[in-house]
């Protein structure tokens, strides 16, 4: 609402997309020059340099620039091919952006002078944050996603071979599985409310509500290890401790390993590594941070899960 | 900038975040499922539980928010140790002391702590389990010669019996705050420009800073 930074919700690809050359590009409008309309004849210093938008286009159209090495379709070779082609194009993308959302807060900023405290500030980041990226996040997915393909194509081979491992292959203690006849229909797993919940990352387009995302998961797979426990003890009035069922990391991350296995979504890998460099970095301390932590640190679990141990 | 130095004891609140290790067994989680239920009331504890926990506190004047990382003690989780320590300002070594092994772990995770993050972090090696002491099989002196080699402080608990674990926190903060000053101090007043590298301490304003342009007099609403 403040500083209007007006990029029309172009019509995108829904966020889950391409891993192949997307189609042509949506246009948005360079939100650094939609700051533009800002009030109060904004310096013009700060609107010289604004064609890296147009950079980021340029890249995702030109397919040639993609499919360089192994092919698509393809696996590519586990090790090999260090030099990744868009890994400078997508560190100077990543500069530009936050560039440009320094730009529209510092804007803000000098529009209103009130803003200038540390809650304000985080308010107006929040109001500049989805409309800035709402347009952007598929694009810039699809060039995380050809950065990480390697490690998206681990994962999802992980996701294939372990489909249908049981919780225990990862190391979740029996106490934390629900009692009753595991084996029951295909439909329901342990933990799959919060496979769910995950699931809706990939459909939010803005930064800190993939976060949120993220952090409801992690709540979800919290309160069914407790009722799972709880739903075991023998008699509720023994309860030993009110903190007795409270799971700390050295259960939490088996289970969310778990929880990626049967989600099926490899590029959580690249949302992950686009969230770590876009959400402001005071969230990286607080539960939001943690919960982005716990899940890379599931991610890469899961991608280097011994192959063959279960045969095919 | 100057203006801030004056007023930071009241304006300012220091966040420090905390990394919790050990093996699985030591009693981690009872812990700081201890620190965080006992005081005052059991609202620090969110919906995570024992895995992510915060707790607010005053010392000396200053307000600490502090930030329980809890990692996963597992040997098949342990090369994920960096990206869960990487800017910690504190680390609690957890062993307990009637099992040998899991004080040897203890020494593995200060070698690579000192390796990745320098002198920087404030470490503390923990004795859990204290009202074992009959089973005892790590020597108190040996355990306390080996934190002083290391620049580490050591100390004892008992989660069972709540005992140490207040101490051992608060000791924490005062050291994470002491460290957070002397490198302010080196920053020489540093204006953290937003978006500057991430570093571990991150000293929030609470009150308007004096920086933006002009009609400082009656700016705020």
């Amino acid at each position: 609402m403040l500083s209007s930074p007006e990029p029309s919700p172009a019509p995108h690809p829904p966020a889950g997309a391409p891993a192949s050359p997307p189609t042509p590009p949506p246009q948005p409008r360079p939100p650094s020059r939609g700051a533009d309309g800002s009030p109060r004849g904004s310096p013009s210093p700060l609107m010289r340099k604004d064609s890296s938008f147009e950079d980021l286009e340029q890249f995702l159209a030109t397919p040639e620039r993609w499919g360089q090495g192994p092919g698509r379709g393809t696996d590519p070779p586990a090790s090999g091919v260090k030099e990744e082609p868009l890994l400078e194009p997508l560190k100077s993308t990543v500069k530009d952006i936050h560039n440009a959302v320094d730009r529209l807060l510092s804007l803000t900023l000098l529009a209103f002078e009130g803003l200038n405290t540390a809650a304000s500030k985080d308010r107006c980041l929040a109001c500049i944050e989805e409309p800035f990226f709402s347009p952007l996040w598929p694009l810039l997915l699809a060039l995380y996603r050809s950065v990480y393909r390697s490690r998206e194509a681990a994962l999802s081979r992980s996701m294939e071979l372990y489909s249908n491992a049981p919780p225990a292959t990862l190391g979740i203690p029996p106490k934390l599985l629900p009692r009753g006849p595991e084996t029951s229909g295909a439909g329901a797993y342990p933990y799959c409310a919060a496979a769910q919940e995950l699931g809706l990352l990939v459909l939010e387009c803005c930064p800190q509500k993939k976060l949120d995302c993220i952090v409801r998961a992690l709540r979800v797979i919290c309160a069914c290890a407790e009722s799972y426990y709880w739903a075991q003890e023998p008699a509720p009035e023994a309860r030993p401790q009110p903190g007795a069922a409270a799971i700390g990391a050295d259960d939490l991350l088996p289970i969310l390993s778990f929880v990626v296995l049967r989600s099926g979504l490899p590029q959580l890998v690249s949302e992950c590594a686009a969230l770590e460099e876009f959400i402001h970095e005071g969230y990286l301390i607080g539960e939001g941070g943690y919960c982005l932590t716990s899940l890379q640190s599931a991610l890469s679990y899961v991608e280097l899960l011994p192959r063959g141990a279960l045969g095919k | 900038m100057a203006a801030a130095g004056g007023g930071a004891a009241a304006g300012r609140a220091y966040s420090f975040k905390v990394v919790l290790l050990g093996e699985g067994c030591v009693g981690k989680t009872s812990l700081v499922l201890r620190y965080c239920e006992n005081k005052f009331n059991d609202k620090h504890i969110t919906t995570l539980q024992a895995s992510f926990l915060t707790k607010k506190l005053n010392i000396g004047g200053k307000r600490v928010n502090l930030a329980i990382w809890d990692t996963a003690g597992q040997e098949r989780f342990h090369a994920l140790g960096p990206i869960y320590y990487r800017d910690s300002n504190g680390a609690i070594l957890v062993y307990d002391i009637t099992d040998e092994d899991s004080f040897q772990k203890v020494k593995n995770w200060v070698k690579e702590l000192r390796k990745m993050l320098g002198n920087e972090i404030c470490l503390c090696i923990v004795g859990n389990k204290i009202d074992l002491e009959k089973e005892r099989h790590v020597s108190i002196q040996e355990a306390e010669s080996y934190a002083e080699s290391v620049g580490a402080k050591h100390y004892h608990t008992s989660a069972k019996q709540n005992k140490g674990i207040e101490e051992l926190f608060l000791d924490l903060c005062k050291r994470m705050i002491e460290t957070a000053q002397v490198d302010e101090r080196a920053k020489g007043n540093g204006s953290s420009q937003p978006g500057a590298a991430r570093r571990g301490v991150q000293i929030i304003d609470d009150e308007p800073q004096a920086q933006s342009s002009g009609g400082g007099c009656c700016s705020s609403g």
